[in-house]
């Protein structure tokens, strides 16, 4: 594949959840010089972790792995993100039918033995596929997906982290219920916190981003709604 | 097999014990019946001849008195008429000799010559009998014929006019016919006279002479018969028994005895006894040959069964093996796929990397040191594979840890895939070396390992889904505890968890697996598997000896 070709993942940051290392090797030698960020994971559990710690555009991963495995990781991401795109290598056609009914659309297969281009190929495919890159929140705010940068009146904004993440999450579900549970799990780590601390937390941004509508549904949770203009 | 034979031998005895109480009751029933037949039989007899004997000398005792009538009425008492009424009496009533005596007088008899005087004839014995006897009409005692000395003989008399008597001398001739002619089978009858004395008795030898003199042993029997009026006797002579019936003569004290052979009086008793017998042990043996042919029926039954069952555990042994075939080919397929991804993945980047000249002499040898690593890899999982399926049975020294992480390997796919993590807690696993044939406790910590994951499977609220694998020692034997907080084992399953007809699940290799692996563990690991817990989590324990000895290595490797 040209060099130039594989410029174009300039932008993207990927994660590769692979329980064979030298798998993830090889893959993370040919991905990470040409993307903006590589991360990588051993199994599924760390594979969460390190989506709550990041901002990722692409998620590749494998199936069987010890611990977590990739169908449960997916899972667990997608009540959190529900446009995360996912290449899953995989050595089974049951293992596609299985993820396929979970969600349409937002994964890719690859079947192992895996070929690094074809590997290549589908992440370039998957650019196209990051649908949201600016999203207009309210008269005077718009949000950048990829870049994950918020502008008020074409300035970039900056929230302080634990506000930036409650955001984004909030963002990546805008129009749907978040719940308590789903920001304890991907802000707090899954830990029990003071509603009263939450809703701090979230007068704050109303605050910084006044003019963005954040709903409570009380005893349940928030949804960020977008304001017709 | 003993059991059986128990049972049979039990029947046998209980046939045995039923003929003989059944054999005896009838006995007894029939030894009765005929008891009082023959006693009934010799007390009518012996009444019989009583009363004829009794007749007999009543008759005479008539005559007598008759004759004494007429002598008391007779005008002329000369000797000469006299006499010719005796003769007349004698005549008419068959009578030896007769007799007149009045008192003070010579005494009138037939015999002209026997012309005794007064002195004499009350000197008499059958006046003196009469005298005891209160001048009543008398039989006199038995006395021998004074003529031939040898006829017996007895006279009636008869007084009149206070001492004058009538007297007949008759021969007791007819009596002794009467009772030797006395028709009773197999038996005979006796007299005895007032004095003990046989008067007729079969035996010529024993007439006139005391029983207790011939024979002193049976001195008993003739104070009995003399101390009672009738009655009934078992007497024995030389080994036989003898049954006797005995009565009395009023007027003259004579008794009856009418005796019969045991032997020959229950000689019917005995024939019938025999048929009896005869037909019992037929009805034994036919009944103990039956018996015989049932065991024999039902011996041949059970080895067809056996021999069903046999088969069955064959085609299940297949069928189990079959699955865990399918098993394990499933791991392999995972196994070899890794590395050849990996292989794959190596080669196609280097290619790649080539053809855009971005390929470092560095990232070269990397990526072929991992490739290398990829085909050992490869080499050790087909090592790992053939091992498993190694059924000779050897034993080697082998190391417990790489046996069990051998087993989870081959399951790596599965429980990753259904996210099922173990827990291996064990001390000195690493250190632990053992002498035994690892592929078949490999076989049965994989059926145990797939009976937990299944267990797991079909919980739907799981507490927790891994498994705990704990090893320990019990002196040279190792536990392997197998755990998992499954849904449990209910006690009805429980009860038939290690038979071999439970095939109730989907995959067979769980259900058929336990039967096999119990037997594996027991006759070729010399250890067992048991189930410690059935819920909460559900323990399995899986001991095997640590070393087996080359005897025990044999056994482990015979039918292997």
């Amino acid at each position: 594949m040209h060099l130039q070709t594989l410029n174009l993942l300039n932008d993207i940051c990927v994660l590769i959840v692979e329980d064979d290392e030298i798998a993830r090797t090889t893959i993370k030698q040919d991905i990470k010089p040409y993307c903006k960020a590589c991360y990588e994971a051993a199994d599924g559990l760390s594979g969460l972790q390190s989506f709550k710690e990041h901002h990722i555009d692409v998620i590749i991963t494998d199936i069987h792995m010890p611990g977590i495995n990739g169908l449960d990781m997916i899972k667990e991401i997608l009540k959190l993100k529900s446009e995360q795109l996912f290449i899953v290598m995989t050595s089974y056609d049951n293992d596609k039918n299985l993820i396929e009914s979970m969600k349409e659309g937002a994964c890719s297969f690859l079947r192992k033995p895996l070929d690094i281009e074809e590997l290549q190929t589908a992440l370039i495919m998957s650019l196209g596929r990051i649908k949201y890159t600016t999203k207009i929140l309210s008269e005077s705010v718009y949000i950048d997906y990829q870049k994950e940068i918020i502008y008020i009146d074409n300035q970039p904004v900056f929230l302080s982290h634990t506000s930036n993440k409650i955001f984004w999450l909030l963002s990546y579900n805008i129009g749907r219920l978040v719940s308590y549970n789903m920001i304890e799990d991907y802000i707090y780590d899954g830990e029990s916190v003071n509603k009263n601390i939450l809703h701090n937390a979230i007068l704050r941004i109303k605050k910084q981003l006044h003019s963005i509508d954040i709903e409570n549904i009380p005893s349940e949770g928030y949804i960020l709604k977008v304001k017709t203009l | 097999m003993k059991l059986e034979k128990k049972i049979i031998l039990s029947i046998m005895g209980g046939m045995l014990l039923g003929f003989t109480a059944f054999l005896s009751i009838n006995y007894s029933m029939m030894y009765e019946t005929t008891s009082t037949e023959i006693y009934d039989k010799l007390k009518g007899k012996s009444a019989d001849l009583t009363r004829d004997i009794e007749e007999w000398l009543g008759d005479k005792q008539r005559t007598a008195l008759a004759l004494a009538r007429r002598a008391q009425n007779l005008q002329d008492r000369s000797p000469a008429n006299v006499r010719n009424y005796l003769y007349l009496v004698n005549q008419s009533a068959n009578i030896d000799a007769s007799m007149v005596y009045y008192k003070g007088q010579t005494l009138i008899h037939t015999e002209p010559d026997w012309a005794l005087t007064p002195q004499e004839e009350e000197a008499n014995m059958p006046y003196q009998t009469m005298l005891a006897n209160g001048f009543n009409p008398t039989i006199s005692k038995v006395f021998k014929s004074p003529i031939n000395k040898i006829d017996n003989m007895v006279a009636a008399i008869a007084p009149f006019n206070g001492d004058s008597v009538a007297t007949l001398v008759v021969e007791i001739k007819d009596v002794e016919e009467k009772v030797s002619s006395s028709n009773l089978d197999g038996g005979f009858a006796a007299l005895i006279d007032v004095d003990r004395r046989l008067l007729v008795d079969p035996n010529p030898n024993f007439i006139g002479k005391k029983i207790s003199e011939f024979n002193p042993e049976l001195g008993w029997m003739e104070e009995k018969i003399f101390a009672l009026k009738s009655g009934y006797i078992e007497y024995l002579v030389k080994g036989k028994v003898y049954l006797a019936f005995f009565d009395t003569i009023e007027s003259t004290g004579w008794k009856v005895v009418l005796t019969l052979k045991k032997e020959t009086a229950f000689a019917n008793l005995t024939v019938q006894t025999k048929k009896l017998i005869l037909i019992s042990v037929i009805f034994f043996i036919l009944g103990a040959i039956f018996i015989v042919i049932i065991n024999i029926l039902h011996e041949y039954w059970r080895r067809e069964i056996e021999l069903k069952r046999d088969e069955y555990e064959f085609i299940l042994a297949h069928r189990s093996r079959i699955s865990e075939i399918g098993e394990l080919i499933s791991g392999i397929n995972h196994q070899l796929h890794q590395p050849l991804n990996s292989l794959s993945l190596l080669s196609s980047s280097m290619l790649s990397k080539s053809k855009n000249k971005t390929l470092t002499s560095e990232v070269l040898e990397e990526n072929l040191i991992m490739s290398q690593k990829a085909i050992a890899l490869m080499s050790t999982t087909i090592g790992m594979f053939r091992n498993f399926y190694r059924f000779d049975g050897n034993a080697t020294t082998f190391c417990l840890k790489q046996c069990i992480d051998g087993v989870l390997q081959v399951l790596y796919i599965d429980f990753s895939r259904h996210n099922i993590s173990v827990e291996i807690d064990c001390d000195r696993c690493d250190m632990l070396n053992i002498t035994s044939v690892d592929n078949f406790i490999q076989q049965v910590l994989l059926v145990l390992l797939q009976n937990a994951k299944e267990a797991l499977l079909m919980t739907n609220d799981r507490i927790d889904n891994k498994i705990q694998i704990h090893v320990s020692l019990d002196g040279e034997l190792v536990n392997v505890d197998i755990a998992d907080w499954g849904e449990g084992i209910s006690k009805a399953i429980e009860e038939k968890l290690f038979d071999n007809i439970k095939s109730s699940k989907k995959t067979l290799g769980s259900g058929i697996g336990l039967y096999f692996a119990r037997k594996l563990a027991r006759e070729k690991l010399k250890g067992d598997l048991v189930l410690v817990q059935s819920s909460m989590p559900t323990i399995f324990r899986f001991s095997f000896k640590n070393y087996l000895s080359p005897k025990e290595q044999n056994d482990a490797s015979a039918n292997a």
